[in-house]
């Protein structure tokens, strides 16, 4: 962990330090996603330095607001180590372990993510850019809903939960909170305005107000998750 | 443009939720039974009546069968509906319950073995239950 800040800020230092041989474009956007059964709204501000020759390879970082709203939806055991028997990079490939899975069905669903976001993008041509940013770190509030916790062997309860309110990307399922993640093609219609669309990846996790879950091997849990992806669509102002 | 397939490749390792098996739902343990209540043990029974509209009828009974403890429904009807569950619970609000499965049909006698047995002093409401919108669509109370 402290080895990715280390890079990072470097990497920034690098770039403020070679601004005269970078050209710095600043944007904001606006991005909805359609799911199953869910939307989000995304409100983005970037700042992302040209690099290369031709500056098509961007990269930087910014700030991003994530408001989910879902109905009916199944949030399930979010901890790596009780879905996977582990936790770090090894996670990615691994199945989840059933009986360690249970889930929490919540009427409705809704949290506010703000995020620090890091961005790339790669000029295909003058007008069309791909692009693709995820979440790092930040917080989420929103409203306690009431669920419904489901063991998997058949008990049940009534429970309450608050959006999980730290966020940190880690790997997969160890990640912290709720976090959004964007694939996009991006097309520029003139100076200032530009249009995308894309796939969105959206983590989001609740924390029940007891720990209302317990494995078969006598583990506590109350972080539970929904991941979704959807399409998007969104516009782009540069500054 | 290798660089950039390098870059996306190595971002998605973070964002994916990974290659594993997970629909999201809860399992049950109730299994299928050729269930004779003429071979077992009434213990409770209550009638059923329908809640908000949804006509629910029958009646709902708890039999004791070589130790094992099952919940027959007989001259059962029930409106239908998505994703219904026979719960057994303590209240109408399912605060706490246990889950026998998928209701098997919306008409006719059914059993269902209670796998895990709570305690039916407490947990003496049957409930038709449509599980992913919360809304109940009948109940019963074993007396």
């Amino acid at each position: 962990m402290k080895k990715s800040i280390l890079i990072i800020t470097a990497t920034f230092i690098f770039l403020h330090l070679n601004a005269q041989k970078t050209h710095l474009d600043k944007s904001a956007s606006f991005t909805a996603a359609f799911g199953s059964s869910n939307f989000s709204a995304s409100l983005a501000y970037q700042h992302l330095w040209k690099l290369g020759k031709k500056q098509k390879f961007g990269i930087g970082a910014g700030a991003r607001l994530t408001s989910y709203f879902g109905s009916n939806q199944y949030f399930t055991t979010a901890p790596a180590k009780l879905t996977s028997g582990k936790a770090g990079p090894g996670v990615f490939f691994a199945d989840d372990i059933v009986a360690n899975v249970d889930s929490v069905l919540f009427k409705k669903a809704q949290l506010n993510a703000l995020n620090v976001s890091v961005n790339f993008t790669y000029n295909v041509y003058k007008k069309i850019t791909l692009g693709f940013n995820i979440d790092a770190i930040g917080f989420t509030f929103g409203a306690k809903q009431n669920g419904s916790y489901l063991a998997n062997n058949g008990a049940g309860s009534a429970t309450t939960a608050k959006p999980t309110s730290f966020n940190l990307l880690l790997i997969s399922d160890n990640d912290l909170g709720s976090l959004n993640s964007e694939f996009y093609g991006q097309y520029q219609i003139n100076n200032k305005w530009g249009v995308k669309a894309g796939f969105q990846f959206l983590f989001t996790e609740y924390t029940t107000d007891t720990k209302v879950q317990t494995t078969p091997d006598g583990q506590k849990n109350d972080r539970f998750r929904f991941k979704s992806s959807a399409l998007s669509i969104g516009v782009t102002h540069k500054f | 443009m290798k660089l950039l397939s390098a870059v996306l490749i190595a971002a998605s390792f973070f964002a994916l939720p990974g290659c594993k098996k997970n629909d999201g739902t809860t399992t049950t343990t109730t299994t299928t039974t050729n269930f004779d209540p003429t071979k077992a043990t009434l213990l409770k029974q209550g009638t059923f009546g329908g809640n908000m509209g949804y006509t629910v009828s029958g009646s709902a009974k708890l039999y004791d069968y070589q130790g094992k403890k099952y919940i027959y429904l007989e001259n059962f009807t029930s409106s239908g509906g998505p994703d219904l569950k026979v719960y057994v619970a303590t209240t109408a609000t399912a605060s706490q319950f246990v889950s026998l499965g998928a209701l098997k049909s919306n008409s006719g006698n059914q059993a269902y073995e209670v796998a895990n047995p709570p305690d039916f002093a407490v947990h003496n409401k049957i409930l038709i239950w449509c599980q992913q919108f919360s809304v109940l669509f009948g109940q019963s109370t074993l007396q």
